[in-house]
């Protein structure tokens, strides 16, 4: 019976699919599926920098490119009683894509973003990296998902000198050095002056991150400046500032007579580089005065010189003609002269005088006056007669008189 | 009379008002400033013998900080600081105020007053019978004393000080 029941369904069968594959028996569609044929492809491109080098505080712009296709797929039909029927139209498979950046730096700086364009700025300077990232993610029947990057480094660089400011004049501006600090400039600086071109001018010897500056003999306002190598727009200035006092110019270097008095009123003036209350208060004037005073008796006035009262007026040697302990004529204050407008400053004398009624009396003085700089004039100890440094410039003059047995005067 | 008589009569004059000096003392409105005050203070303390317009220069002023300092570098700041001085019965008094007279001085003018008072009284009053005063200290009260003109600022003399005699309008720098 089994046997029989076999035979007879194996004849159905046979019967059934000869029908089927009869034109007069259409196929029966069990179901459809989709088939991948081409995975979707994406690519990232290398970064690139807008400028791989920049200065602290510019930002940095990086772009990237980012290409995809889409992929395709077909949809086959299953039949319960045909072959397989594969699908001819193709329908696309658009990938999911996402583009992202992250850029470090150093101190620790990181930031990010999304889409194929970066700008950020890095907060202190050293060598970065910015990378793009790309996530994409593809449906059924290409179901695939990966992640793409690429990086570039950049560089922030930093200039920075000390001292920023110098102020001073030949005779104290010295060992001039200015020096890179807190500064990040691989391929180093290049040092530079402005003005440059002055004779006698201020100069700048480069040594690496050292520069040594000579502020010359001219009076005028400069700029140093240290440029990045490796970005010219990268650079830090400092200030100089030489005051120069200029020549003196003596006036008044003749006597006033009158009847009963012999006067000198000489004054000494001069007009710094750059003009103005500033330079001019870098100077002072130191006078000196040798000779004597004598009175008909054989003594001598008295007066008060080196910041001593009642010293006997007869000076074999140059001495400090000064009223305080401060070796500075005119002071106080230190750097003191009176302003007589246009730039020019000046300090004045009137000694004596010599008194018509001082008969056979001789004022017979030597004066030499300096102008100086007046940090390197000490402000006190006068009366030990201390270096007071190297003038600018001197000028000499003299006071004699002498008061004759007729009560008038001469000038040997 | 000499200088030197005068000077032996003020002294003399002075050790007597020291000692009422020392009972009644005065605090007057000129001396509120804190800055002058210290210093003038300071200088009271020196020894009777000292206490003169002469003060020697190099008498040590000892300050309420400690600080040492010459007399007339106390002076010195004194009159950098706009501030005069003078000395009566035996003591040094800010007289800022009355040397201002009634004017409002601004502040460089008070400065270029007391500069004129500082040169005058060390330098320009003879300490010694054949005393010359330097023509630096004369040319410096000369000079003091036109600037001031030019502001307007016309002086007179009243004892050993320089005060205010008018100021005229409208004049000046």
């Amino acid at each position: 019976m089994k046997t029989i029941t076999t035979v007879l369904l194996t004849l159905a069968m046979g019967i059934t699919v000869a029908w089927a594959r009869s034109t007069n028996n259409p196929c029966i569609i069990d179901y459809t599926t989709n088939i991948c044929v081409q995975a979707p492809s994406v690519a990232l491109g290398a970064v690139t920098l807008s400028n791989s080098t920049v200065c602290l505080g510019s930002p940095v712009s990086a772009s990237t490119t980012m290409t995809s296709s889409n992929g395709s797929y077909r949809t086959d039909t299953i039949y319960t009683n045909c072959p397989t029927l594969a699908g001819t139209n193709l329908y696309p498979v658009a990938p999911s894509i996402t583009v992202s950046w992250v850029a470090s730096g150093p101190g620790g700086y990181t930031t990010s973003g999304s889409g194929t364009n970066a700008t950020f700025s890095p907060t202190a300077a050293g060598t970065g990296n910015i990378t793009f990232y790309c996530q994409w993610t593809s449906p059924p029947p290409c179901t695939d998902s990966g992640t793409l990057s690429n990086s570039a480094s950049y560089t922030v660089i930093k200039v920075e000198l000390t001292p920023t400011t110098r102020v001073g004049c030949p005779r104290c501006l010295t060992n001039l050095l200015y020096s890179l600090t807190n500064s990040f400039v691989p391929n180093g600086v290049a040092w530079s002056i402005s003005p440059s071109a002055l004779t006698g001018g201020a100069t700048v010897t480069p040594n690496g991150n050292q520069a040594a500056v000579s502020a010359g003999t001219v009076g005028t306002n400069y700029t140093i400046r240290a440029t990045s190598v490796d970005n010219t727009n990268c650079y830090a200035d400092a200030n100089l500032t030489v005051y120069t006092p200029g020549l003196i110019t003596q006036t008044g270097n003749s006597y006033t007579d009158t009847a009963t008095e012999s006067h000198k009123v000489i004054r000494h003036s001069f007009s710094p580089s750059p003009a103005g209350d500033a330079a001019a208060n870098h100077f002072c004037f130191v006078q000196r005065i040798k000779g004597s005073f004598q009175m008909a008796n054989g003594d001598y006035f008295t007066g008060t010189v080196y910041g001593i009262a009642n010293v006997p007026m007869n000076f074999t040697n140059w001495v400090i003609d000064s009223l305080d302990d401060d070796p500075a004529y005119w002071s106080p204050p230190h750097n003191a002269h009176s302003s007589a407008g246009g730039n020019v400053y000046y300090v004045s004398d009137d000694p004596g005088p010599a008194l018509s009624s001082e008969t056979n009396c001789v004022y017979k003085a030597d004066f030499t006056i300096g102008i100086y700089c007046a940090l390197q004039v000490p402000t006190s100890g006068c009366a030990a007669q201390p270096s007071t440094g190297t003038p600018f410039d001197t000028k000499t003059w003299d006071y004699k008189v002498t008061v004759t047995t007729n009560a008038t005067f001469t000038h040997p | 009379m000499t200088m030197l008589k005068q000077h032996r009569l003020l002294l003399g004059f002075m050790a007597v008002c020291i000692f009422e000096s020392a009972i009644v003392r005065q605090v007057t409105a000129e001396e509120t400033n804190a800055y002058s005050t210290a210093r003038i203070e300071a200088l009271n303390k020196v020894a009777l013998t000292h206490r003169f317009n002469s003060l020697p220069a190099q008498a040590e002023i000892v300050l309420p900080s400690g600080e040492k300092k010459p007399a007339l570098k106390i002076k010195e700041e004194l009159a950098l600081h706009g501030v005069s001085i003078t000395m009566e019965k035996g003591r040094y008094l800010d007289v800022s105020q009355r040397v201002a007279n009634g004017h409002a001085l601004n502040p460089d003018d008070q400065l270029q007053v007391a500069m004129l008072n500082y040169f005058h009284q060390n330098f320009g009053m003879s300490q010694d019978v054949n005393y010359k005063m330097p023509g630096e200290a004369r040319a410096r009260i000369d000079d003091i004393k036109n600037e001031l003109e030019k502001r307007g600022i016309s002086l007179q003399r009243e004892g050993d000080l320089f005060i205010v005699r008018f100021v005229r309008k409208g004049v000046g720098p």
